[in-house]
């Protein structure tokens, strides 16, 4: 696998316009509790972009930072520092009632345990219909949407039946229409197959690609689901409240004429010329505490401290 | 769509029904409790209010006649001087009754007053001396009264004779100076006994001439004994009119010896005849009512009739009768108004006040316990729909959308259960109801809702919030300002009802008063909680050292109380100590009315009589149930002299070391002072002057006495004053005045002896003795108070308050294990990957809840050990122990220590409910208990 390093997009504007840079903008993103007198540093200048109908997953360590990230996109935290950008809206200036607007109308959200998606005594149809009538969708419209949505991710069987009489992965799935019923432009997903066999998660992550090319959500999908994560345009890997890899996908045809899936894996280069080397390639050339590098016309080498001082030598 | 109930037709509510049927068990758990406690906090001062009209009808019928009747007295004036001999017929004295009654009349439909009977009409002449003319009296002395009365008649059954009637016939007397007077021979009616006593008969003629007592100079008048009669009812109170009536009074002669008084009884159609003879207008003079007879009007009110409503109209009235010259104008000379309403009516209203002093303690407590236990439950539901919460804002539910749907799902339950509640006991209980009560209600009402409230924004407001020192730090803060806050608030409850609990035991009922015991609970229950992790901690390190595991984690995890167990800790104490304060409150009530009892019958029980003799009290004496008789000579109204100054006391004479021996054991026991000589007889005084040489009335004589100690223990209640008791030895004074008998018997006596002692009284007492008069009895007068309307009422109130805190306490405890149990389930899970024992779990259980409760149950038993001595300046428990003077409420530790273990029964049996449930849960709960651990 080879890693590019690579720089993330910034807006330097200002304001909530739309349609104007990525989709999804963090900007040198940091957010710090205090517990038990205690700082924690949950995220540390995180980078991110987004582009608008964009799938992609989010992977890294428990305590990484993701959960954290996944908060403050939704519009439940503010970050400590740093620029966050949804669909146009800085979420920093959000007063309110924007941001309760931004709930409704902007993201959806999919937690990883079902039973906290869905209200345990609605229907499937209902469950769905709920967001609507919190964004005061006309009740006509409601019905029909909440019909057309469970019909596309496959579970319009399940209008009438109450989370308890369906199994696990349809439960997402409804859960997956509540989050999507009033057309969110952004989609964030906290590990939604993480409680499920493979079946079910094979089809609840199907749901999520036809609800991406369907209605043409972004989606922000946090996943240490493997089988997840190969399968998206784009992975982004986090460490230590910092984007740390970005793994790229795309179809390639080789010199023999087939066509086949490459994966690029880069390296993430922030702002302050920060960038975090792969774990395998650091363990791999022992590279630890203080490495040389070397700036040639086209790339930087990096070079173990010991390595380079022996070529000198 | 194929969905089974996918349907577009509108749906109101839908999350709200929905959201809360799912809620449903604790929604029927706040709403039996807020209705239980609406329909107790309305019901009670409804019922007080009934057993308020009783009362006063317990007043009434308690009452003397003269006290408990509107009676008006009126002496007319002379015109002309002095009574002057006549043989002349003079102008017929017009009776003044109608032209009064109809005064009256018109005041009581002015003020509203109701008065059931009467007036009863009387007209009677001072004491005359009777000079017989037929034949000699058999006494030496005898002086009558003449009674104009026509209520008597329907009262006796003639023995000789007939019913006295008009009089007809006319005799001309002599006075003293010689000058004829001719008068109109009134028939009168005498009773027989007296009759007998005084050797008359029927058809003898009696002339009247002025007595040895006599304040009006009358000129003589002739009766005759038209008929004689026995009562019918001598126990009737309508002779309390006039007794002399039924018996001989003794009064002493100016010259040595004694004169008999009795009254002669005629027909208010003879009022001219007699006044006439005593009192002769002259012919062609002003016509008006007889200078030498004094008129009487008895109003009786009916106690079954009266209610508090009668309170003000009749006091409006004797106001006015009093002091409103417009209701006597054309009436010559205002008629005296002679009542003892106006004492009876104040002492109502005092016991009112302390009645709702006390009952105010109860409704008080169980409305702040009933409040911290449903803030509990909504707090408890609340907790378990906080997923739902998040959920909903995470969808675009908006804060005040969050609020109203978790709010309304508790409101839901509690108001209209509360009210409907409230609604129907004030419509089916009669009697009105209270601002105090309607707060409670809206207290009962509201507070849970606004609880859930502030603890769903404090939520909403927390959502996706991560731990924040910075936040935690302020969050103490503000929960040390709260506790602060409640402390300052008891502090300062306690200090005013301290200073002003002699205005609240006056009558002025006080809200602070009333949640003063609360308060000091409340401050408990916040130390409780402070201070709990101090001692469990210490405890915990101590079981850290012992073999075995449960008991070190309980007591660490107890130590750790958090906020969540902060709510039940507090109603814990709050529901001890109103159990406490009840236990307190109903026995100091049971010991104040046997203290009452007893300063009011001497002993055990007592007998009574005109003279009992050496072997009515040995029968009395072997009577079972019986250890011990003493006979006693007790003269109400005797007296001691102090340099010429008498006072009055009650002379008790017995023998006092047998006394002694009698009441040791008793609240009335004391120490027999020892006799030392002096001059005359020796004489132990209950109070009264501090004078050693002093006389000691009896029977009108003074004896030469020497006061040989003070001891207050013998002071008695006498007519319902307490009085100064005179005790000298019965040997001693029988050689001092051989004319003095025993007239009393005390006794100590079993309960089962004391009834059949009152049984054999009520049915025929002459089988105790000849003269015995009556019995009183310890358990007698005690049953009496306490069947009273107020006494009975809030004893009933107190064990209804202690059995709705009890169960508020369990609900508390229960709930208190409900609020802890998941944390203790994940613990319980983990210890058991780790190899915990099988059945740890329990010991786990009760050794992480038990130090609680325990801490808990101490503090709660400490406010209500204190609550006494909070509440008592503003209590007097004389009002429901029928105490003649105030009686404070004073701590039981006994009872406050029984009111402890029974709530630490109720915890033990919470953790074996909870337990119970626990085995009873699911099996598809465990495996999930064991999957998220």
């Amino acid at each position: 696998m080879s890693t590019t390093g690579t720089t993330t997009g910034r807006s330097h504007g200002s304001g909530t316009r739309r349609g104007d840079g990525p989709y999804i903008l963090c900007d040198n993103l940091v957010r710090i509790f205090s517990a038990e007198g205690v700082e924690v540093v949950a995220l540390q200048g995180l980078d991110l972009t987004v582009e608008k109908g964009e799938l992609v997953a989010l992977v890294g360590a428990s305590g990484s930072g993701k959960s954290t990230l996944l908060a403050i996109l939704s519009g439940l935290d503010t970050p400590s520092a740093g620029v966050v950008r949804v669909a146009g809206r800085d979420l920093l200036a959000l007063s309110a009632r924007d941001r309760l607007h931004y709930r409704r109308r902007t993201v959806g959200f999919l937690h990883q345990q079902a039973t906290a998606n869905l209200l345990p005594y609605l229907s499937a149809h209902e469950n769905v219909e709920l967001p609507m009538s919190l964004a005061s969708v006309p009740r006509a419209e409601r019905a029909t949407r909440a019909a057309e949505t469970l019909e596309v991710l496959g579970v319009a069987d399940c209008a009438g039946r109450r989370p308890h009489e369906m199994s696990g992965g349809q439960q997402q799935r409804v859960a997956l229409g509540v989050a999507l019923a009033n057309r969110p432009g952004v989609l964030l997903a906290d590990e939604p197959t993480g409680e499920l066999d493979s079946r079910s998660s094979d089809e609840v992550f199907a749901a999520i690609r036809r609800a991406n090319a369907t209605f043409g959500t972004t989606v922000l999908v946090v996943t240490h689901d493997a089988h997840v994560s190969e399968h998206v345009a784009r992975t982004v890997g986090i460490r230590d409240g910092r984007t740390s890899s970005e793994v790229r996908r795309r179809t390639a045809v080789d010199e023999h004429g087939n066509e086949g899936l490459v994966a690029e894996e880069f390296a993430v280069l922030d702002r302050a010329g920060r960038l975090q080397l792969p774990r395998q390639f650091t363990a791999a050339l022992e590279l630890r505490d203080r490495v040389r590098l070397d700036l040639e016309s086209d790339h930087i080498g990096v070079w173990p401290a010991e390595r380079g001082e022996e070529e000198r030598g | 769509m194929t969905g089974r109930h996918a349907s577009t037709r509108p749906r109101p509510f839908l999350l709200f029904r929905r959201g809360f049927a799912a809620g449903r068990g604790t929604a029927a758990l706040l709403a039996v409790v807020a209705a239980l406690t609406c329909g107790f906090v309305v019901a009670v001062p409804q019922l007080a209010a009934g057993a308020g009209d009783r009362a006063l009808g317990d007043l009434v019928r308690a009452a003397p006649p003269g006290a408990r009747d509107l009676g008006l007295r009126l002496v007319p004036q002379s015109t002309q001087g002095v009574a002057l001999p006549s043989t002349d017929p003079g102008a017929e004295a017009a009776a003044p009754f109608d032209v009064v009654s109809r005064a009256v009349a018109g005041a009581a439909r002015a003020t509203g007053a109701r008065l059931d009977a009467g007036p009863d009409l009387a007209a009677q002449s001072e004491p005359m001396t009777v000079v017989p003319r037929t034949r000699p009296l058999r006494v030496s002395a005898a002086e009558a009264l003449v009674r104009l009365d026509d209520a008597y008649d329907a009262r006796v059954r003639w023995v000789e004779g007939a019913a006295p009637g008009a009089a007809t016939t006319r005799r001309t007397l002599d006075t003293i100076s010689g000058q004829a007077h001719t008068v109109l021979v009134v028939p009168v009616a005498l009773r027989d006994r007296t009759a007998r006593t005084w050797g008359v008969r029927v058809g003898d003629v009696l002339e009247l001439r002025q007595g040895s007592q006599a304040t009006r100079r009358t000129t003589p008048t002739a009766v005759v004994l038209a008929g004689t009669f026995e009562p019918t009812d001598a126990d009737d109170p309508g002779w309390a009119a006039e007794p002399r009536l039924l018996g001989i009074a003794k009064i002493p002669a100016p010259e040595g010896g004694s004169i008999d008084q009795a009254a002669l009884v005629a027909p208010l159609s003879s009022y001219a005849a007699l006044a006439d003879g005593l009192w002769r207008i002259p012919a062609g003079g002003p016509i008006d009512a007889s200078p030498a007879l004094t008129h009487t009007w008895r109003w009786t009110l009916h106690p079954d009739r009266l209610t508090r409503a009668d309170v003000a109209p009749l006091r409006a009235l004797l106001v006015r009768l009093g002091s409103d010259p417009a209701v006597w104008s054309g009436i010559a000379r205002r008629p005296a108004v002679v009542t003892g309403l106006p004492d009876l009516l104040d002492r109502y209203q005092r016991d009112l006040a302390v009645t709702d002093v006390l009952v105010s303690f109860v409704t008080a407590g169980v409305t702040a316990l009933a409040v911290l236990v449903l803030a509990l439950t909504a707090l408890f539901g609340a907790e378990r729909r906080r997923d739902q919460v998040r959920l909903l804002r995470l969808r675009g539910a908006s804060t005040a959308r969050v609020l109203g749907l978790v709010t309304g799902w508790t409101a839901g339950a509690c108001v209209p259960a509360a009210l409907l509640a409230a609604l129907a006991t004030g419509l089916l209980v009669a009697g009105p109801v209270p601002g105090a009560a309607r707060l409670e209600v809206l207290a009962v009402t509201l507070l849970p809702g606004l609880v859930v409230l502030v603890a769903t924004w404090l939520t909403v407001r927390r959502l996706g919030e991560v731990p924040d020192a910075t936040r935690s730090l302020a969050r103490a803060a503000r929960r040390l300002v709260l506790e602060l806050l409640v402390v300052a608030l008891a502090v300062f409850a306690v200090t005013t009802v301290r200073s002003r609990g002699a205005v609240i035991v006056a009558g002025h009922a006080d809200a602070l008063a009333a949640v003063a015991p609360v308060l000091v609970a409340l401050a408990a229950g916040v130390l409780a909680v402070r201070l709990l992790p101090g001692p469990l901690g210490l405890l915990a390190r101590a079981a850290e050292r012992r073999r075995g595991l449960g008991a070190f984690l309980g007591l660490g995890r107890a130590a750790r109380t958090g906020a969540e167990a902060a709510v039940p800790v507090v109603a814990l104490v709050v529901g001890t100590a109103l159990v406490a304060l009840t236990a307190t409150v109903g026995s100091s009530l049971g010991a104040q009315r046997d203290l009452a009892a007893r300063l009011a019958v001497g002993a055990d029980a007592r007998v009574d009589a005109g003279r009992i003799d050496a072997p009515d009290i040995a029968a009395l004496a072997a009577r079972p149930g019986v250890r011990s008789a003493v006979p006693a000579y007790v003269e109400t109204a005797g007296g001691i002299e102090v340099d010429g100054r008498e006072s009055l006391v009650t002379v008790l004479a017995l023998d006092p070391a047998r006394y002694a021996d009698l009441l040791r054991d008793t609240p009335l026991a004391f120490a027999p002072p020892a006799t030392h000589a002096g001059g005359g007889l020796p004489v132990v005084l209950s109070g009264g002057p501090a004078a050693a040489a002093l006389g000691l009335v009896v029977r009108g004589t003074t004896l030469p006495a020497h006061r040989i100690a003070t001891v207050p223990a013998l002071a008695r209640v006498v007519s319902g004053r307490e009085s100064v008791v005179a005790l000298v030895p019965l040997d001693a004074l029988v050689d001092a005045l051989p004319t003095v008998q025993p007239n009393t018997v005390y006794l100590a006596a079993d309960r089962d002896a004391q009834a059949a002692l009152a049984a054999d009284a009520a049915d025929d007492r002459t089988r105790l003795g000849a003269l015995v008069t009556g019995v009183t009895t310890v358990d007698g007068v005690v049953g009496q108070v306490a069947d009273g309307a107020l006494a009975s009422f809030v004893g009933a109130t107190y064990l209804a308050g202690s059995l709705v805190g009890g169960v508020l306490t369990l609900l508390a405890l229960l709930l208190l294990l409900a609020a802890t149990r998941p944390a203790r389930s994940q613990l319980l899970i983990r210890l058991r990957t780790l190899g915990l024992a099988p059945g740890s779990g329990r010991r786990l259980a009760w050794s992480e809840v038990m130090p609680v409760v325990v801490v808990g149950v101490l503090a709660g038993a400490a406010a209500g050990a204190a609550a006494p001595l909070v509440v008592g300046p503003a209590l007097d428990l004389a009002a429901v122990t029928g105490a003649a003077t105030r009686l404070a409420l004073e701590p039981h530790p006994l009872a406050v220590a029984l009111a402890a273990a029974a709530v630490l029964i109720l915890g033990a049996s919470a953790l074996l409910v909870d337990a119970a449930a626990t085995r009873r849960g699911d099996l598809a709960q465990h495996l999930r208990g064991g999957d998220t651990a």
